[in-house]
């Protein structure tokens, strides 16, 4: 089967207010969405965007707050009031059981969705195994298998290789989609991909750069 | 009547790919375009991204072709090959321009318009006075007394006002659009704009 790639981190919120979407056009268009979690830390600084850290009050005021209300509103994803408590751990955990579901032949859509949805609605702590082993269960996976085959060098190994990938290919940030090669960075080029699977865009020409 | 702010540079890639849409967006809600040209020159570095210099190739392939390209058959605006020869010149006369018909109580929807898609689609010079007249006959409107009174104190006011404006609302770049208070970056947010004079988003 076709397949669209999926790059993204399973606590990024823009991942989530487009995880239901992209599922469903997948669904739609008779494609595979093919899971690929990365390492966030790694990714943004090498796309040459400022750091997190290093945006302003206002940057974040309207990417991180206005934008999020309305993609929430826009995309019918409720989230919580105020930025969820644990959204700062370490996210190899949570990244990597996706991955171990997807090496162990499992449908990871509904564990995706799960961990995203339940981070920016509930509050809930991804770096913690006990509530990663009840989102499983919520959503019908045994959560052992998944857990001890997350720490594993094998599944830290593809989640390194996931991450590389995306360097390599300028990913930005999360979420980000590939349809046949061509890159959709952000839940807002959703429309665009689906325009996409029925109609592919003309290619480009070399990039336009500035005069040095 | 009520208004839509529109905030941009007469020579923004973005505005011009959102220029149509836009303005079928105000006529259809029955609002005023009122147009902030402002300077990005001073508006980029301001908002905190990153300066254009500094910026990866990957970056520039992505956001300064690629989006661009698809943008452009989206919104059924086409682009020339390459990047516009006179892209970093000083827009100072062309978007004094039109802030010289606002004074003189123009409509300048049609001026903005030609400004933007000349510029992208046929390469023009929008440093240049002699194409800045035939743009503007081009559209049906006198070009001397809009291009005498460009580069006047009191035009320059207002243009170096709407950068100020731009900067405090945190404006990023062009373009932006302001709905009652509700700033859209970006033309592909158009369809939020188009949205939200329907039905406001609710508040943050």
């Amino acid at each position: 089967m076709s397949e669209i790639e999926y790059f993204y981190s399973a606590h990024s919120i823009f991942a989530y207010l487009g995880s239901a979407r992209i599922q469903e056009i997948a669904k739609a268009s008779g494609r595979n969405l093919v899971h690929r979690p990365i390492d966030l830390n790694q990714i943004v600084p090498a796309g040459g965007a400022a750091s997190f850290k290093e945006r302003t009050p206002k940057q974040r005021a309207y990417f991180f707050r206005r934008e999020i209300d309305r993609w929430s509103e826009e995309r019918n994803a409720p989230v919580m009031v105020g930025y969820p408590t644990h959204h700062y751990k370490d996210t190899a955990l949570c990244n990597r059981m996706v991955i171990a579901g997807v090496v162990q032949g499992h449908n990871v859509d509904q564990l995706s969705h799960a961990m995203l949805q339940t981070h920016w609605l509930e509050d809930t702590d991804l770096a913690d195994p006990d509530t990663l082993a009840r989102l499983a269960e919520s959503v019908d996976l045994a959560p052992r298998p998944l857990l001890d085959a997350a720490m594993s060098d094998e599944i830290q190994a593809i989640y390194q290789a996931n991450t590389d990938e995306a360097i390599k290919r300028s990913v930005f940030g999360s979420p980000t989609y590939f349809v046949d090669g061509d890159m959709f960075y952000g839940q807002d080029r959703l429309e665009m991909v689906e325009r996409s699977l029925r109609q592919p865009y003309k290619p480009s020409g070399a990039p336009n750069m500035p005069p040095a | 009547m009520p208004e839509i702010e529109y905030f941009y540079s007469a020579h923004s890639a973005y505005a011009y790919l959102g220029s149509a849409r836009f303005m079928a967006i105000a006529k259809a809600a029955g609002r005023t375009i009122t147009h902030r040209p402002n300077d990005l020159r001073r508006v980029v570095p301001a908002s905190g991204s990153t300066p254009f210099s500094e910026r990866s190739k990957g970056h520039y392939a992505y956001f300064f072709r690629r989006e661009i390209d698809r943008w452009a058959e989206e919104r059924n605006a086409p682009v020339m090959v390459g990047r516009p020869t006179h892209h970093d010149k000083d827009m100072t006369l062309c978007n004094g321009m039109l802030i010289a018909g606002l004074v003189q109580d123009k409509y300048i929807n049609q001026l903005t318009h030609v400004m933007l898609e000349s510029h992208w689609r046929d390469d023009s010079d929008l440093a240049d006075r002699d194409t800045l007249v035939a743009l503007a006959r081009q559209v049906e409107m006198d070009p001397e007394p809009l291009l005498d009174a460009a580069l006047s104190e009191e035009v320059q006011a207002i243009y170096e006002a709407n950068t100020v404006e731009a900067i405090k609302r945190s404006v990023f770049s062009s373009p932006a659009y302001f709905v009652d208070g509700d700033m859209f970056y970006g033309q592909d947010r158009l369809e939020m704009v188009e949205r939200a004079l329907r039905q406001p988003y609710a508040p943050s």
